[in-house]
């Protein structure tokens, strides 16, 4: 395959999983437990269950409230594979640079568990110390579970609700956390009209494909591939304006205005005490029973 | 009263030529207008001038007997009430719809608008229950089709019950039986006094949104304003300002030309035929497709009706006219049944309909 099809197919195939995962909303719309529940108390109370398991220390615990999101994504109608899939694609990215290093007894000093590499001798500078064993450490074995496991469970629950709730539902809910309206709003137009430039992009592509009879050259699809990104951000421009015509036209006139529709019910506390409450009480028990 | 009065109006974009040149006409409050003209004309520029977004070079406008100026609608008072009294439909509806639901694009206009929340929520629900799209309210804009956008957009445009609605090219891109729910609405709007201008270059719908035509040439100035019928049985002018144009074919060895336009009702054709052709059958066929194109749209008119099972009884007998003018005496007069007899109206459209399908086979 040579390059320039790389760079079409990846382009192209960018193009898709962002429609898919930013627009396709499938199991935002399903009737499910987290689905139903008033978008505020929702990110409200995902926010304090990823604050709290900042707090966790043992793995057990942290496990265990990686099966509440489990549970939780059962309740809602949100397949456990297709979650377990979107988790463990994010959590080596944001955790591998960090835990490899930190398994080791250059980062962390401890009772080595495994010998890796042996030296002539240890080396220092400074405050740092290349010790003449480089071994996997017990601490650092066990920090890292601890850290790992702290991200899946984050990640776990972000994935959670971006899953069982609508992006327009979801913006607005941050109006609940204070968020300044404009920020909000400029959000959401956002995410509004990445979905019409992405078709543009899409329809480029297939426009130039349909009149394609034979493969042209690298030099000449970089030029192309150049030339519709300056196309696409001129369109963006021009469209910036019409729409700012548009908001003119409905009376717009520096200042945004809008309309709060939340109707929080009594599930929807009942859920937010259960959760909240059952993390805290096992943060509680843990700090009794684990003594790290 | 005029709503708008435009004096020797000229606009250029900046470093480019005139778009328009030395306008000078005026829209009556209650008239519906349709500016015609073939692409680049002017026609959307002329609508964003209504609609104080874009401001003359020079020559002045009046909007309601007052100043439309930009240093006029800095002033925050004048700006509301102008902004309350005029929406525009733009003709692509990704522009006009900007928020994340439909239900907040039709709050947008109200809540700017500075109305009470409870008033807001009584508009929203109004306007989605009178144009039919109470189903779409969550949807996000990029879930609608083309016509259920235009929908949205038409629904946000009137959220404010405006006194003038300025569309541009309210028919892009829409199916028939949108395009049928857009006459409908506008012939509501009509019947309650609103003033409604249009810019297009599709004549087949202009006969049924406006009585009155403003045509521009392309060369940017008017070149006729007038009663639409009269203007659309003017060949020679529509030809000069590229509305219709001569379709040359060919007839076994015979090539010959004539003027074709798309104009479904009143058609405008008969165009001169060339040298040595005579008065065959093609210009048979040529009516026959006309006829068939008011047929479908006629069916399509009526198997609205029928689904919704609304009662127009203007829509229904300027349509039963339509139909006696085709020479469709059977179908008007069960329209006609169904203004008279109500409780039996969807079985005389129903009728009408069967009717009219069966002519379009036989045709076949």
């Amino acid at each position: 395959m040579s390059k320039t099809k790389f760079l079409d197919k990846s382009l192209l195939a960018v193009a898709k999983i962002a429609e898919q995962s930013l627009f396709s909303e499938v199991y935002a719309r399903k009737e499910g437990l987290l689905q139903r529940l008033d978008v505020r108390i929702k990110l409200f109370g995902f926010l304090s269950l990823i604050v709290l398991i900042s707090f966790f220390h043992s793995p057990y615990a942290l496990w265990i409230m990686y099966g509440m999101s489990l549970t939780l994504a059962s309740a809602s109608r949100v397949p456990i594979l297709f979650l377990q899939k979107r988790v463990w694609l994010f959590v080596p990215l944001f955790s591998a640079a960090v835990v490899l290093p930190a398994m080791l007894n250059i980062v962390t000093p401890g009772e080595p568990l495994w010998i890796l590499v042996k030296l002539n001798r240890a080396y220092s500078w400074g405050p740092y110390v290349i010790p003449a064993e480089i071994a996997v450490t017990r601490q650092g074995l066990l920090g890292s579970i601890i850290f790992v496991s702290r991200v899946a469970t984050s990640v776990s629950f972000a994935v959670l609700f971006t899953l069982t709730t609508r992006w327009t539902v979801a913006f607005s809910g941050l109006r609940a956390l204070a968020a300044p309206r404009i920020f909000v709003i400029t959000l959401s137009m956002t995410e509004r009209y990445l979905f019409v430039f992405l078709r543009l992009i899409q329809d480029m592509y297939r426009a130039r494909k349909s009149r394609t009879i034979r493969p042209l050259s690298a030099a000449i699809d970089r030029n192309w591939t150049a030339s519709r990104i300056g196309v696409t951000f001129k369109k963006s421009m021009d469209m910036s304006e019409d729409i700012y015509k548009a908001m003119l036209s409905r009376g717009f006139h520096g200042e945004f205005r809008a309309l709060d529709r939340f109707h929080a019910k009594p599930i929807d506390y009942l859920w937010l005490v259960t959760v909240v409450g059952f993390s805290g009480i096992l943060l509680f028990l843990e700090r009794i029973f684990f003594k790290g | 009263m005029n709503a708008f009065s435009l004096r020797n109006i000229a606009y250029s974009y900046a470093g480019s030529t005139p778009v328009l040149n030395d306008l000078t006409t005026d829209f009556a409050l209650g008239g519906r207008t349709v500016i015609l003209g073939a692409n680049g004309t002017g026609k959307s520029t002329l609508l964003s001038l209504l609609d104080g977004l874009v401001f003359p070079v020079t020559g002045t406008i009046h909007a309601f007997g007052k100043p439309l100026t930009e240093d006029a609608l800095t002033d925050r008072m004048f700006s509301m009430d102008f902004r309350k009294r005029v929406a525009f439909v733009f003709s692509n509806p990704d522009v006009q719809l900007f928020s994340s639901t439909v239900w907040d694009e039709i709050a947008f206009g109200p809540l700017q608008l500075d109305l009470p929340a409870e008033a807001v929520r009584d508009i929203v629900d109004h306007q989605l229950e009178t144009l039919r799209i109470t189903d779409l309210r969550d949807r996000a804009p990029y879930t609608l089709s083309d016509g259920q956008k235009k929908k949205v957009a038409i629904a946000s445009s009137l959220a404010t019950d405006p006194d003038v609605l300025l569309l541009d090219e309210p028919t892009n891109g829409l199916d028939p039986r949108t395009q049928v729910w857009l006459i409908e609405v506008l012939h509501e709007l009509h019947q309650r006094g609103k003033t409604i201008i249009s810019a297009t270059h599709d004549l087949s719908i202009a006969g049924d949104i406006a009585e009155r035509a403003v045509v521009f040439s392309e060369d940017h100035t008017i070149a006729a304003d007038g009663d639409f019928g009269d203007i659309i049985q003017n060949d020679e002018l529509l030809l000069r300002v590229n509305l219709i144009h001569e379709h040359a074919h060919q007839h076994g060895k015979t090539a010959h030309m004539h003027r074709h336009g798309h104009y479904g009702h009143i058609h405008s054709t008969g165009g001169t035929m060339h040298d040595n052709h005579k008065h065959h059958s093609h210009a048979d066929e040529h009516e026959h497709g006309h006829e068939n194109e008011l047929s479908i749209k006629m069916q399509v008119m009526l198997e609205h009706w029928i689904e919704h099972g609304d009662s127009h009884a203007e829509s229904y007998r300027e349509w039963a006219g339509k139909a006696s003018a085709a020479g469709e005496e059977e179908v008007a007069k069960e329209i006609y049944l169904a203004i008279a007899d109500n409780d039996s109206l969807k079985g005389h459209l129903k009728r009408a309909k069967a009717i009219l399908a069966a002519k379009s086979i036989l045709r076949k």
